[in-house]
């Protein structure tokens, strides 16, 4: 009986001390859609507590259970999921099975009043259902939503770019995507500087709305002028200019332009601590206006 | 008994599977290690351009006592010093791992330009490490020969004032102040009287101060600013006909600001015409109720007659638009910018910074901020990348530098400013005396800042400035002048053309 055990023992041993050929698991058999998660809101800057927890209905990968998490506490504050701070380098996909999916965003407080790290879901900042198709690569934001009134507790929306996966461009051609994340800056209208400083609206979005991202637009590097080309957004009703931007003329790459940040300044009623009951206390806190746009470089 | 050998035996049998299945891996292991290996973190890495000249430190694990080889592009890198250091990659790090480095020699036959290749051969494995810069010492439209200065033509009055025209093709522009007159000096040093002082006013002004003007690339017409009796003017002149046309009378400076030309106010500070129809103007600022020189930058477009603004600063007037440029560090100042308009380009000087913008669509090419070298040592890292380069600017650059340190700064095609490096370079700063040092370093020397390849080298390898000088500065038994000179244009041949002696003399460069 013990010989048998110690048999056993051997080939276990022969077995797990070195598995010479590690094997690259293809999660779900290559049934899979790319994700990325960013936070582009201004207002989870002014938390300094807690953190926004995400939830979503199937593990991401095989191998853990890992939950991508947004730290709220720590400043830097990561903004990109996973474990990528702010960058204008490539994106980081997180794999995850194809199909319908739902995604919870949760505010997370801490559960003692000494930390500041988010343990405990505190409230529900959004429950939406998203359909994440095969191959496909989709980027997710974490954005501001369009407030309701001043010194109301902030709401936040997801908006999403699928990348085109039909678009193939050459080393003369820059792709861009342009995504309206401003929640106070309503309809965008958008122009283009040509290299002999005329402005022109071709493939431009004239009305874009919060929310909305473009499809991808195609530009030629020969119009760059001095290895940029110029962006130019303005209020579609007034005509003001909001933004003045430019994307780098880099062929055979493309970017993800969000108009971003607020264009007036507001009060949001933001947690500042927990008490040994665990409820919440609220201060209130304001955010200057800091319209801006952003460049993210997709591939 | 029998269990024993039982015993024994299984041992020995579990024994010889873990040796069997383990000899791969340990065999991967060591061929791990063998495998040269380069440090590319913070403190360790090796930088990304270097010049001709420079030694090259990597780090990493490369054994030198194993057959190492370093191939640098097109040679076998020359190994000038190895040894090892305690690698503490983390502050407060106390771990003890070595590493190995080496320095090697840069040289200019391992090729130039971006991405050459380095490969390093260790125990028989080689590698590919990051690929480098390689700059020479020169660039485009060096001089291989030293650049002395010879006197191009006779002015009379350092009250004279030069229009902008930076053509490549030597010609200068200025208004005589004694005859008020507008004079032309051709490349071959002659003048001509362009338009006298009745053709400049045509009878419907008068010139009380001649503030600025600006002369197409063509030279067939020429904006001026003046003030009038009464008003600030705005003046366009052809060149040709020897018609002018009064296009803007300004009182007072306020709003509409945008419009057309005879329509708003607008005080010209600064003229730039490009070759196409464009002419950009430099236009002033209030402060605390007093007026600052320069502030905004506006574009007339002559084909339309509408005037707009491309760029402005916190001390420009309120209401006028434009992207605004004000520098964080120096929210108070907008120094004369650098433009070449038909390169769309606008160089802004900061205090030991540069920041060059693209003129139409309004936003940053590239930022440069150099820094001095450290007290005491030798200032001579001026030439190559512009992340190792450190020149003992302590200023603004551009039109408002230190003459001493840099003079110049002529913007030329293809993102580059020329200017001389090191005029007068004091000796106290090495505990040497009052003396003038710069031979020790090179200069004086006309150097170029090359930001399409972010990097300076020598335009000419040195400046012979016998009986000239550019002024203003002072030195031991050399008072500064209160005229600043001026570099003002170039030739087909890249021959610089320039004010010198506190604009007393014009003067241009010939071959030493």
């Amino acid at each position: 009986m013990r010989l048998y055990k110690l048999v056993l023992c051997c080939v276990m041993t022969g077995i797990f001390a070195c598995n010479k050929d590690v094997q690259p698991a293809i999660p779900e058999k290559g049934d899979i859609s790319k994700i990325n998660f960013y936070s582009s809101s201004d207002v989870l800057a002014l938390y300094n507590m807690g953190g926004i927890g995400l939830f979503i209905d199937s593990p991401v990968s095989k191998r853990s259970a890992f939950t991508p998490f947004l730290n709220l506490s720590s400043k830097p504050q990561k903004m990109e999921y996973p474990m990528v701070y702010s960058s204008m380098r490539g994106i980081v996909y997180t794999s995850i099975r194809a199909g319908m999916h739902q995604f919870r965003f949760s505010y997370m407080v801490p559960d003692t009043t000494i930390t500041m790290e988010g343990i405990t879901p505190c409230r529900m900042l959004m429950d939406t259902a998203f359909s994440a198709d095969r191959g496909v690569e989709t980027l997710l934001w974490l954005a501001d939503k369009p407030l309701a009134a001043e010194n109301q507790e902030p709401a936040f929306q997801l908006l999403s770019i699928r990348l085109n996966e039909t678009v193939k461009i050459d080393t003369n051609t820059v792709a861009l995507y342009i995504l309206h994340q401003a929640a106070d800056a309503g309809r965008l209208r958008c122009s283009r500087v040509l290299p002999d400083g005329r402005l022109s609206t071709d493939q431009l979005p004239q009305k874009l709305p919060y929310g909305q991202a473009t499809d991808v637009i195609l530009f030629n590097i020969k119009e760059a002028s001095n290895g940029l080309l110029g962006l130019r957004f303005y209020d579609t009703v007034t005509g003001e200019e909001l933004v003045n931007t430019a994307i780098p003329a880099n062929g055979g790459h493309g970017y993800v332009l969000a108009v971003q940040g607020f264009r007036n300044e507001h009060q949001f009623k933001i947690p500042v601590s927990v008490n040994e009951d665990k409820t919440v206390n609220y201060s209130t806190k304001s955010l200057t206006a800091n319209l801006r746009s952003s460049l993210r470089q997709l591939w | 008994m029998k269990y024993n050998i039982i015993h024994q035996l299984t041992v020995l049998l579990l024994g010889s599977c873990l040796f069997s299945s383990c000899y791969k891996a340990d065999n991967f292991k060591n061929t791990l290690d063998a495998l040269p290996q380069v440090s590319y973190q913070t403190g360790y890495s090796y930088r990304t351009s270097y010049t001709v000249g420079d030694t090259m430190k990597i780090t990493g694990r490369l054994q030198p006592n194993n057959g190492l080889k370093i191939r640098i592009g097109n040679e076998d890198a020359v190994i000038v010093a190895a040894d090892s250091l305690h690698f503490r990659p983390f502050t407060g790090d106390t771990a003890t791992i070595f590493m190995d480095w080496v320095k090697v020699l840069i040289t200019g036959n391992m090729g130039s330009g971006a991405e050459i290749p380095v490969t390093i051969t260790s125990g028989g494995r080689t590698i590919n490490a990051a690929s480098i810069n390689i700059f020479g010492q020169y660039g485009e439209g060096s001089f291989k020969k030293s650049l002395a200065l010879t006197a191009h033509a006779d002015i009379t009055s350092p009250y004279n004032i030069f229009l902008n025209c930076i053509n490549g093709k030597g010609d200068l522009y200025f208004y005589e102040y004694t005859t008020g007159n507008l004079q032309h000096v051709r490349k071959d040093g002659t003048i001509e009287t362009l338009l006298t002082r009745e053709q400049l006013t045509g009878g419907v002004y008068n010139i009380q101060t001649f503030i600025a003007g600006g002369v197409n690339p063509q030279g067939t017409k020429a904006w001026i600013s003046a003030q009038a009796d009464t008003t600030y003017a705005f003046v366009e002149l052809d060149l040709g006909t020897k018609k002018i046309k009064v296009l803007n009378h300004t009182k007072t400076y306020t709003a509409p600001y945008t419009g057309g030309i005879g329509q708003v106010n607008v005080k010209v500070k600064a003229v730039y015409p490009d070759s196409k129809g464009n002419v950009f103007l430099v236009t002033p600022g209030m402060q605390w109720g007093q007026e600052k020189d320069y502030s905004a930058v506006a574009k007339y477009n002559v084909t339309d007659g509408m005037i707009s603004y491309q760029f402005r600063t916190a001390v420009s007037p309120e209401g006028l638009p434009g992207v605004d440029i004000t520098d964080p560090d120096n929210p108070s100042v907008l120094k004369l910018p650098l433009i070449l308009p038909d390169e769309s380009v606008m160089y802004l000087p900061g205090s030991n910074k540069l920041t060059v913008y693209d003129l139409q669509s309004r936003v940053v090419i590239k930022t440069l901020k150099i820094q001095a070298e450290a007290w005491g040592v030798l200032p001579n890292s001026y030439t190559g990348s512009f992340n190792g380069i450190k020149i003992n600017f302590n200023s603004y650059i551009g039109n408002n530098s230190t003459p001493e340190t840099g003079f110049g700064f002529l913007p030329r095609p293809g993102q580059k400013l020329i200017f001389l490096l090191y005029q007068y370079l004091d000796g106290r700063t090495l505990g040497m005396g009052n003396n003038n040092i710069a031979p020790l370093v090179g200069g004086p020397k006309w150097m170029a800042f090359d930001f399409a390849e972010s990097r300076t080298y020598q335009y000419a390898p040195q400046a012979d400035l016998s009986n000239f000088v550019f002024e203003p500065f002072n030195a031991p038994g050399k008072p500064a002048s209160i005229f600043s000179d001026q570099l003002l244009n170039y030739d087909e041949e890249g021959h610089l053309y320039a004010t010198a002696n506190g604009r007393k003399k014009i003067i241009r460069t010939i071959l030493k």
